[in-house]
């Protein structure tokens, strides 16, 4: 009824000061480990360690006889179905027969303190028999291999076909191919993973916890409780990070605990630790790409053929949606005629793998961006340029051949990053041979697919619940998860310019399942677009019902009545919201309303082809460094970060995003990699996996593009992900740029940089 | 809670004494418990928080007699007769310190699990270097890891708190 | 994976003298363990990696943490550090900044500001790691190590050089029932100048890949230089020290004969591979970072 496009912006955009910072700079926030309830107990989990194994018998005497030990919880505990695969039903809760990963775990002990559970559970004895096991996906997919599972190793295969790739590539001047291959990356968020089970006298169970997908926990402990979906209820605690790594694990570690309150009918806390989290938790996918790129001596890119082999794990969790966006996007953010995409999802006996912000791009960017600067390098071509000639733009067309009608950042992002960087001139600057200290410029471009796409279309409706009380405060319900990203704080802004309330009346509350309909996950750079439009679905019909009350007490025709600032009315004829509230209230007006968002339908044939993302998301990294040939060191010195976002809702926590995403493209780049032996984890904690501190921080100039996505909220896009996906190739080139080496690893750590010299790479 | 998560059941129980935000705090624990533990599971103060268990990631950092510590490889035994100060006793008043208000104001916060022992880290360092350089900011932190913020509005946040 | 502490609780004991210490790991035959700083015990009884029946805490002895400079007859001076010192003091401490800066140096490249808080130089040296920063530099400052047991008070007189002290990975010449008291070495000369590098897998809160700690008295025209991460223990370069003294006088090109020095450190290691890096690039960053120390002390080059 009232046109928001025409009101001026008040909350959104402006740098209003995150709502939960208070709770969290006083220590009074509460995280899943600072909650307790009477009579809880605490639990460990029993994890074998092997990586493939027959399971004979789990031995637990020596565990119940400890002090202080009220059960230890296996598989015959299981109420329900033993079940918790998110996407594919292939993964016990609790397996009985065979253990797949070194992740496994096959009982829950549960104990008065923490400290007995963990003790008692390293005095359960599980026995087993190893059977062969296989640690990479391209061995895997050999005949003959060990099977993860009976059906196969190779369980999933989707392919993108467009254009004809063999004129593609007889047409080209130039073609290049090259393999590269990605590792696991930790997510590392500070906040391990933690539980409350706390069974309800009705029957039902309420599940505490810190996660990203409440609805995914819910129906995950319905399962294996064997409940219905309205006797769980999930309540999101605060959360410490998420990263994509609070998607598909914590639904394990919650039905743990529920299993465990469900037989013992009391309140049980499950929280990991550290190791326990490397071990269980999902990691990005290790991948080998293999990619070819033909291109004509103008430098316009003529065929691309790919081939993506996604390492699994030991079971699919979320690689079916993961590997989806892999293809979808494989090419990068080019138009490119001719496209042949194969991509496989396979099952080794190595750690699950899962979301990790990018969500399976970030591996097949590597491979793309740095292709793209070969072709650039071999043509004589500036890579910005090349990016430039063949990036998408508004109606050119993704390797879907979908058609590209609004919102493209892309070229801008490319314009602007290499004006901000100095780009032209440092690309031409060459320092002194004899300096051993080599610098380099490089840049990445992408584009990310918001929200779910194509092969998520079921879930991909979010709501909210917002509440007006009389006094004029507004409590909202909503089904999106705040983890850190600021995601409470952009909605008040929304809600606020949507109902004409000020921010400070305004409150939005982490997730309960009980209040606000199962809104999908919060995921893939999608919650402040879903969730926004339905805060501002709830909102319109809130003014609609609360403007015929305003309309017949100021004599006004409701289709003039606007909110904003607090008033409700039109021209000098208005009253305060709060006080339209309590007339409403006095007139028994219903002042609640449910908002819902649908996302529009995406498509994805056979052949890969459709529209299979509603709108995208695009960014360029430019990264310059300092190479030290003498150790190998590389300094990250400074970072450009420009990103297409549709509308900027709050520059803070919009640079916030960049900056951190910029930091972990720094740790894939440069540092992170979690070392295996079979099915050890060499690098299980924060001494021996390494993240950047304080001190490897570049110094980052973050540059925001608005192209307005018309079914945005005001205009926005999804930011999640992107911030996290252009920068590690962006060091790869610029460590290219510097000393001609071209890595097809990641991570690239100072000592591949030294031996690759000693060994007489480079220039 | 009733008993110490980190403490065992069957465990010497000796009996503690020590000043907690400068208050007298008693307590009995066992020879092994944590002064994390101390604080989180008998003084219910869960504001100071566990990451890694390991000292490797700074978020259990507190004052101890005037020097940040990781809270995970303290002994709680050794804390007897000694002065802590965690998150909690910065805005123990019931008003927000400097260092505090500066993490708010520059949009230093996100997750939130790192943010008590890095402003503990930072307001140890600016009581005894109150004009800090950012290299030296950037040193003080060097042992609290955050995995959203890249670091950038922390130091900002810190160097805004400086005199 | 994380494992908790024994099943028995151990007895927590106070002392108020090394000598009382010493004797009450005499009579717990094995079963003590001694805890200063406590920050790598602390994780090691958390992974009940050990399961000690009486922890024996350090924090209560008196005048354990100091830091002297004794001048003795016809000596040019001699430095005295409690074993209870901390890496945050010794970084900071004026006295050891100025006399034995690789000392100060090293400790501030340890862990990040909580660990140099709590983690003592003597808990460093009874770890025996190969990769312990401050033991690398008192190598290189030819420091001796006090050890207290319970039957004697073994002083000054006793003293061990670290060279025999350390036996390996983790491994020294300590008893179950001595403890360290405290650690001593030679002034080196007013004119002298000292560096610590250090190669870890990031800026901060790093193990060491590869560490150098090297002296240069121009006076004597001689450096020290000892190597961390390298080897079973941190190890002296013998011949590359020698061969510095013997062309240094010569008036050798800086250059050609810091590059062959550098080689033959890096010769007198023999590393390991790791999960931190291969032996290879061990050697490699030795080479580097000996000439990366040699170009400051001895040109004075950034």
């Amino acid at each position: 009824m009232h046109d928001r496009d025409d009101r001026e912006m008040g909350a959104v955009g402006s740098r209003l000061v995150r709502v939960d910072a208070d709770a969290k700079v006083t220590g009074r926030a509460l995280y899943v480990d600072d909650l307790t309830f009477p009579g809880m107990l605490e639990a460990a989990l029993v994890l074998p360690g092997c990586a493939h194994a027959r399971l004979l018998k789990v031995d637990a005497s020596d565990a119940l006889a400890m002090a202080g030990v009220h059960a230890v919880v296996t598989a015959d505990d299981v109420p329900g179905e033993n079940q918790v695969g998110v996407v594919d039903r292939d993964q016990p809760l609790l397996p009985s027969e065979r253990i797949r990963y070194s992740g496994d775990a096959v009982a829950v002990v549960v104990a008065e303190t923490r400290a007995i559970a963990r003790e008692a559970a390293a005095a359960v004895r599980a026995e087993t028999e190893e059977i062969p096991a296989v640690f990479d996906a391209v061995r895997a997919m050999e005949p003959g291999a060990p099977k993860v599972h009976d059906d196969g190793n190779v369980f999933l295969e989707y392919r993108v076909r467009k254009g004809n790739i063999d004129e593609g590539f007889e047409a080209a001047d130039i073609i290049v191919e090259r393999t590269f291959r990605t590792h696991h990356q930790e997510h590392s968020y500070l906040e391990p993973l933690g539980a409350i089970a706390v069974p309800e006298e009705h029957g039902g169970v309420t599940i505490y916890g810190t996660m990203q997908c409440p609805y995914y926990v819910q129906k995950a402990v319905a399962t294996v409780l064997g409940l219905p979906l309205a006797h769980v209820r999930v309540i999101q605690t605060v959360t410490g990070g998420g990263f994509g790594g609070k998607e598909d694990s914590p639904s394990e570690i919650c039905a743990c605990a529920a299993v465990a309150a469900w037989k013992l009918r009391r309140p049980v806390k499950l929280i990991y630790t550290r190791e326990d989290d490397f071990y269980r938790s999902s990691k990005r996918h290790p991948m080998t790409v293999t990619y070819k790129l033909g291109a004509t001596r103008d430098g316009t890119f003529t065929a691309a053929q790919i081939r993506v082999v996604a390492d699994a794990g030991a079971y699919s969790t979320l690689t079916p949606v993961v590997v989806f966006r892999a293809a979808a996007h494989a090419t990068g953010p080019y138009e490119i005629p001719n496209v042949h995409t194969d991509a496989y999802g396979v099952y080794t006996n190595r750690q699950t793998t899962g979301a990790f912000r990018g969500f399976g791009q970030p591996q097949t960017i590597f491979a793309n961006e740095s292709i793209v600067d070969e072709v650039a390098e071999a043509l004589g071509l500036d890579p910005i340029d090349v990016r430039l000639k063949n990036g998408l733009a508004v109606g050119k067309r993704t390797a879907t051949n979908q058609l590209l009608t609004e919102s493209v950042g892309l070229p801008e992002t490319l314009r602007q990053a290499r004006e901000a960087s100095g780009w032209d001139a440092k690309r031409a600057e060459r320092g002194a041979d004899s300096d051993p200290i080599k610098r380099g410029i490089g840049v990445g471009s992408i584009y990310y697919g918001v929200s779910l796409g194509a092969k998520g279309l079921a879930l991909d409706g979010s709501g909210a619940h917002m509440n007006v009380y009389r006094d004029g405060s507004v409590r909202i319900a909503i089904g999106g998860t705040e983890m850190g990203q600021g995601l409470l704080t952009v909605l008040t802004q929304i809600a606020s310019d949507a109902l004409g309330a000020p921010t400070e009346s305004i409150h939005v509350d982490h997730v309960d399942t009980s209040v606000v309909p199962d809104s999908g996950p919060s995921v893939a750079s999608r919650t402040t677009l879903m969730t926004g439009n339905a805060i501002i679905d709830a909102a319109e019909k809130l003014r609609a019902t609360m403007g015929e009350v305003a309309s017949e007490l100021l004599g006004v025709p409701t289709g003039e009545i606007t909110f904003r600032d607090g008033r409700v009315g039109a021209g000098d004829r208005s009253i305060a919201f709060a006080e339209l509230a309590a007339e409403c209230w006095a007139r028994n007006v219903n002042t609640a309303a449910d908002g819902w968002y649908a996302a529009p339908l995406s498509t994805f044939d056979e052949d890969g082809q459709g529209d299979a993302y509603a709108i995208y998301s695009y960014a360029t990294h430019v990264a310059e460094v300092e190479v030290d040939t003498r150790t190998g060191h590389v300094r990250l010195v400074r970072v450009t970060a420009a990103h297409d976002v549709g509308k900027i809702l709050n520059p803070t926590t919009l640079e916030g995003q960049v900056e951190g995403g910029v930091l972990q493209c720094a740790g894939m780049a440069l540092y992170e990699r979690m070392i295996t032996d079979g099915g050890d984890i060499l690098t299980p904690d924060f001494s021996t996996y390494i993240l950047p501190t304080a001190m490897d921080v570049p110094e980052i100039e973050t540059l925001f593009i608005e192209e307005p996505y018309s079914r945005g909220p005001f205009g926005a896009k999804g930011i999640g992900e992107t911030p996290a996906m252009p920068g590690a190739v962006a060091i790869a080139n610029a460590i290219y740029h510097a000393t001609g080496l071209r890595f097809l690893e990641l991570p690239i750590t100072a000592e591949a940089v030294r031996l690759a010299l000693a060994d007489g790479r480079g220039r | 809670m009733t008993a110490a998560a980190g403490d065992r059941g069957n465990g010497t129980a000796m009996e503690i004494r020590l000043t907690v935000n400068d208050a007298e705090r008693v307590a009995d624990v066992a020879p092994t418990t944590t002064l994390v533990e101390l604080l989180r599971d008998h003084l219910a103060l869960t504001g100071t928080k566990v990451g890694c268990g390991h000292g490797e990631c700074g978020a259990c950092t507190v004052i101890l007699d005037g020097r940040p510590v990781s809270a995970c490889l303290v002994f709680a035994a050794q804390c007897r007769g000694r002065k802590v100060l965690t998150i909690e006793g910065l805005s123990a008043s019931g008003e927000a310190d400097r260092v505090q208000r500066a993490f708010v104001k520059a949009g230093a916060v996100q997750c939130g699990y790192c943010t008590p022992g890095m402003i503990v880290s930072a307001y140890a360092l600016l009581s005894s270097n109150p004009r800090p350089s950012r290299r030296e900011i950037e040193e003080a932190i060097s042992g609290n890891l955050c995995r959203c913020t890249g670091y950038v509005k922390i130091v900002d946040a810190i160097d805004g708190a400086s005199e | 994976m994380d494992r908790p502490a024994s099943a028995c609780a151990p007895r927590w004991e106070s002392p108020a003298t090394l000598a009382e210490a010493a004797e009450i790991l005499r009579d717990a035959a094995g079963s003590a363990r001694a805890i200063a700083g406590g920050t790598d015990l602390a994780v090691r009884i958390r992974r009940a990696e050990e399961r000690p029946d009486v922890l024996v805490d350090l924090g209560r002895i008196e005048n354990s943490d100091g830091v002297e400079l004794r001048p003795e007859a016809g000596a040019i001076g001699r430095m005295e550090i409690g074993a209870l010192a901390t890496h945050a003091t010794l970084a900071e401490h004026p006295l050891v900044r100025e006399h034995a800066n690789v000392l100060a140096e090293a400790c501030r490249t340890v862990g990040a500001p909580q660990v140099r808080s709590r983690g003592t130089i003597g808990g460093n040296l009874a770890n025996a790691s190969p990769a312990a920063d401050g033991v690398v530099a008192l190598l290189a400052l030819d420091a001796a190590v006090w050890v207290q047991s319970a039957s004697s008070c073994a002083g000054d007189a006793g003293a061990v050089p670290i060279v025999d002290f350390l036996t390996g990975p983790g491994e020294s010449v300590l008893r179950d029932d001595e403890l360290i008291g405290g650690i001593v070495f030679d002034r080196p000369s007013p004119a002298a100048r000292s560096v610590y590098v250090k190669a870890g897998q990031r800026n901060a809160l790093a193990i060491a890949i590869a560490s150098v700690a090297a002296i240069f008295e121009p006076d004597a025209g001689i450096v020290r230089i000892a190597l961390g991460s390298v080897a079973p223990t941190p190890v002296r370069a013998g011949d590359a020290e020698a061969l510095f003294e013997s062309d240094w006088r010569g008036g050798a090109d800086p250059e050609t004969l810091f590059d062959a020095v550098a080689a033959a450190a890096a010769a007198a290691s023999s590393p390991i591979d790791d999960v931190r890096a291969t032996a290879r690039y061990r050697r490699i960053l030795t080479e580097a970072l000996t000439r990366s120390a040699l170009d400051r002390i001895c040109l004075r080059k950034a």
